[in-house]
């Protein structure tokens, strides 16, 4: 760390975190709340006939609600209108909710739930996508299709005639759990005609639709506090709008706060994960190693619901080719509906999954020309003004071959790697169990692109607002909800750098939408980028207003300014700046899934991973990983880096050691943290990040947006690492310990 | 202790949200923290009592330096104990099988899971969370602070009270020791780089 990082501002929210004083929802003082909690679903599929209610248990000491108490639309909506809040008659997943109850305390809440028996007629259920593409089992629509995005460019079908050399593989990534430590949690209590909800949370303002619609109350009736927030990675972006509709359900029905924290058992069977994907590649080279062609064909298994699928599925489908260039792609990507709980967004979104596919093709792609994996991508990476198969071109001082060349230098790469080939040769480093030890080096380029795509940034139509006090401070209005990022002190940083205060002079909080605008969703690393760019263009206006009333000088002397902002707004001045979102390029309206100028910029990665593989008992541990982020200009290092570490370590684990097991009805059965082994300090190697963000070009004027980047390398490079110390390539994650070890393991599924 | 807290933005980030009921509820909960229990604590205490009728005991707990009195189940862990019933959150329920360390409290000098612990046998011994911890530069949590040991912060408190303990017992621990001694814990946000780096800087400054 650099003295320079040493001196930014501290986190905001931090000190009262270490000393537990900062309240999470369930930290909250009891204030007489009665506790919420939910009746599902053990079946994966059918009718639900009724609810037995055991007459043993004395039902006028609790409340329930069942989808007839629903006075608005019994629904919860990302996209399609197809989920209902509560059970409408048909189960479609194992853990949808039937009913809900509250109680004054847990344990009587507790005896209620298991007072419940529903009563139901099964259907078959369908867990494999493919099976469902028959239709066989409905669950959505005619085909059990939630969308299919083709993209095409050039003639890829016919190219492929002309190509020396053409490559096929197939690739699996798995769901994965987000495991955010606090789980999914929510308070409701009425006020005045409408309902306070408090709780853990991404997106504020999908709250406030969400309880609007389906209590059928106006939304100014709806006023949502986002808390400390426990973690999120994306598994809080939806899920919450159900949770906190169940809460104020309950809350209108007894008239009393209500209360539901998951336990996490029930947080880990019933909320979402990552999806999982079957991906076919297939690529046509020229002998000199240029790509000519691909088809690529990505399956989502989306779960029961659409969710948040199609928006998956659109970024994975905007990414699919990664950062490298061909004149003829066909990409047929498509979201399927099977009866597993609905999967939805996760760090990286559709990207791990298709980076995944694409830095491990290639390696196939080099063997099979017997050329160098390195250089058949330095030889197709994009440079600005190549066309992407959508359209768009890539921008200005977008150059993934330097972030490469970065990558190689910063961790030796061609060195080590002839290191250990020498050394796996020989091999004679006995490990503890008396075997060989074998090392291996990978590394995969990846990419994400900022924000929401353009078409649905467009429509969010997000605004910020600036506020001034009496003391010439300056409040941030934004509904961007912290949960470890680092938001509030991102966001404040920003805003008294385009201001000219002191950080200190700005004042930030967890969003509350009866304070704040809808400045859109907290997801798709589209905070300090594109929120942080409203709050620039709206301190831009601050200080033009200062310039007009005090003269030029006093914005460039942060005191000066802040006397200057006091005595404006004891002056009478309204001291409220906004600005809105408003995109400069005309954005296709009809092209909903794939806009041609599907993103504002896009940041770049590479990612090297060095493992040791035991090869008597299988175990893979992962030695040393560098990161090198593009991801323009770096807003606060030391949360950067921390972002990175972080999105190293989840990488780490999707890769190698978080395996969902699922039971017969299709729901999570490994649903506790002693079953689902995320990363523990002893998993984590030493992890070195380096930012490409001091150069003189405009690229680096901005931030990117950084948030889900580190997510997407290390899948593909631990695998590749793993491929050259076992000589056999993994094609699906989690790489095991089995698969090590079986001589005829899987490598094509 | 709770009033040295020396956050520089508290008090305009209090002063920006003055009067909504977050704010409310942090004074509350830091009073409570202070003497034991409040009304609303009290009234949840008497639903319970009521509810549970029979098979509830009573039983004296001896927390931060406080003997705080209370009915509960036998069954009950320290954990729900600590967070329903005396209103100490800074304990925290994350897996709730002593597989994660997010509850980790001292008992007896002894870094323990309190949701594998039972609270009548806790009794007699010496409860410590991390609200009684030295807040100020020599302190563990600083040490924390200073090296950016946290991301949402969930995993914070069981990080923060595992290290205590081991620099209790071992006050000039080695890297080794130290990932050994943290070795309870998890943390999803992936932070554990600032947090080995905070439990050396913490041993140092413990010893100035
Ligand atoms: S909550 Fe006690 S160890 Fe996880
Ligand atoms: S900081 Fe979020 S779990 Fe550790």
């Amino acid at each position: 760390m650099t003295q320079a990082d040493r001196n930014e501002p501290r986190r905001r929210n931090a000190s009262k975190l270490f000393y537990g004083t900062e309240p999470f929802v369930d930290d909250l003082p009891a204030q007489g709340d009665w506790h919420g909690g939910t009746v599902r679903s053990r079946i994966a599929h059918g009718r639900l006939i009724r609810l037995k209610f055991s007459p043993e248990f004395d039902w006028s000491q609790v409340v329930v609600v069942t989808a007839a108490d629903i006075p608005g639309k019994n629904l919860v909506v990302c996209h399609e209108e197809d989920q209902p809040s509560l059970c409408d008659g048909t189960i479609r997943h194992y853990g949808e909710p039937l009913a809900l109850i509250a109680a004054p305390d847990g344990e009587l809440l507790h005896k209620a739930l298991r007072a419940v028996e529903p009563v139901v007629e099964p259907l078959p259920a369908v867990f494999d996508p493919f099976e469902s593409l028959k239709g066989e089992t409905r669950i959505f629509g005619k085909d059990n299709l939630f969308l299919e995005i083709p993209i095409s460019k050039g003639h890829a079908a016919k190219q492929f005639a002309s190509c020396d050399v053409v490559v096929e593989t197939n690739h699996f990534t798995p769901a994965q759990e987000h495991a955010y430590l606090e789980t999914q949690g929510m308070r409701a209590t009425l006020e005045g005609n409408g309902v306070r909800i408090e709780g853990s949370m991404q997106c504020p303002y999908y709250l406030v639709a969400g309880v609007a619609r389906l209590l059928g109350i106006p939304e100014t009736d709806v006023r949502v506090s986002a808390m400390q927030t426990g973690g999120g990675f994306g598994g809080k972006e939806d899920f919450p709008t159900m949770l906190a509709g169940h809460a104020a359900l309950l809350a209108r029905k007894c008239g009393r706060p209500v209360r539901m924290i998951y336990s996490r058992s029930e947080d880990m069977a019933a909320t979402t994960k990552r999806h999982p994907a079957w991906i076919r590649r297939k690529t046509g080279l020229s002998r000199a190693g240029q790509f000519l062609a691909m088809e690529l064909d990505v399956v989502l298994d989306g779960g029961a619901y659409a969710t948040l699928s199609p928006f998956v599925l659109s970024r994975a489908a905007l990414h699919a080719v990664g950062p490298y260039r061909c004149d003829h792609v066909s990409i047929c990507a498509r979201a399927v509906a099977t009866n597993h709980p609905p999967n939805g967004g996760f760090r990286g979104f559709g990207c791990p999954q298709v980076h995944f596919a694409t830095e491990t093709h290639i390696e196939a792609c080099a063997e099979k020309l017997g050329v160098d994996p390195v250089e058949l991508r330095r030889m197709n990476l994009m440079k600005p003004g190549d066309a992407m198969p959508f359209g768009q071109l890539l921008g200005p001082g977008t150059y993934p071959g330097v972030v490469l060349d970065e990558a190689l230098h910063r961790s030796r790469f061609e060195e080590r790697r002839a290191e250990i080939e020498a050394k796996n040769r020989t091999s004679e480093r006995r490990t503890d169990s008396g075997d060989f030890e074998k090392r291996g080096i990978g590394l995969a380029m990846f990419m994400h692109g900022t924000g929401l795509n353009a078409y649905w940034e467009k429509s969010v139509r997000s605004r910020v607002r600036l506020a001034a006090t009496a003391e010439g401070q300056v409040c941030v209005l934004t509904a961007q909800a912290e949960f470890g990022q680092g938001t509030l002190t991102a966001l404040a940083k920003i805003a008294a750098e385009s201001i000219g205060l002191a950080d200190s002079d700005i004042l930030i909080d967890h969003p509350d939408t009866a304070l704040v605008p809808d400045s859109g969703p907290t997801v798709a690393s589209r905070t300090v980028s594109i929120v942080g760019s409203l709050i620039h263009e709206a301190a831009s206006r601050l200080r033009q207003h200062i310039e007009e009333r005090a003269g030029l000088a006093a914005i460039y002397d942060p005191r000066r300014l802040k006397a200057a902002i006091a005595s404006c707004v004891s002056g009478g001045d309204s001291m409220v700046f906004e600005a809105e979102y408003s995109p400069t390029d005309d954005t296709d309206d009809a092209n909903t899934w794939a806009p041609p100028n599907a993103y504002p910029a896009y940041a770049l990665g590479c990612c090297v991973a060095e493992v040791k593989i035991d090869t008597l008992t299988g175990e893979i541990g992962v030695v040393d990983v560098h990161m090198i982020c593009d991801a323009g200009a770096v807003v606060c290092h030391r949360l950067a880096t921390n972002q990175v570490f972080g999105g190293a370590v989840q990488g780490i684990g999707w890769a190698l050691t978080e395996k969902l097991a699922w039971n017969e009805s299709g729901g999570m059965r490994n649903a506790s943290l002693s079953d689902y082994a995320i990363p523990s300090a002893a998993d984590v190697p030493e992890i070195h990040a380096h930012f490409l963000d001091d150069q003189h070009s405009e690229r680096y004027r901005y931030p990117i947006g950084l948030g889900e980047l580190p997510m997407e390398g290390p899948g593909p490079a631990i695998a590749n690492a793993v491929a050259m110390a076992t000589g056999r390539r993994p094609r699906r994650l989690p790489i095991s310990p089995e698969w090590i070890v079986c001589s005829q393991g899987p490598e094509e599924s | 202790m709770r009033d040295n807290v020396t956050d520089p933005n508290a008090a305009s980030r209090r002063d920006f949200l003055r009067g909504s009921s977050v704010a409310a509820a942090t004074a509350v909960l830091t009073q409570t923290a202070q003497v034991g229990m409040d009304e609303a604590a009290a009234e949840a205490l008497a639903t319970q009592q009521i509810s549970a009728q029979s098979g509830t005991i009573s039983v004296t707990l001896q927390v931060n330096g406080k003997a705080l009195k209370t009915e509960i189940e036998p069954r009950s862990t320290l954990l729900d104990v600590l967070r329903h019933r005396l209103d100490v959150t800074g304990p925290k329920r994350v897996c709730d099988r002593g597989s994660c360390g997010a509850c980790t409290v001292i008992l007896d000098g002894q870094a323990v899971y309190s949701c594998t612990t039972l609270a009548i046998s806790s009794q007699g011994k010496t409860i410590r969370t991390l609200e009684s911890f030295d807040t100020g530069e020599g302190g563990v949590p600083h040490a924390f602070h200073q090296n950016d040991g946290l991301m949402c912060g969930y995993c914070t408190p069981g990080f923060v009270t595992a290290c205590q303990a081991l620099l209790e017992k071992n006050p000039n621990p080695t890297l080794e020791e130290v990932k050994k001694g943290l070795d309870g814990n998890i943390c999803r946000c992936g932070t554990y780089v600032g947090v080995i780096q905070a439990a050396l800087d913490a041993a140092k400054a413990i010893k100035v």
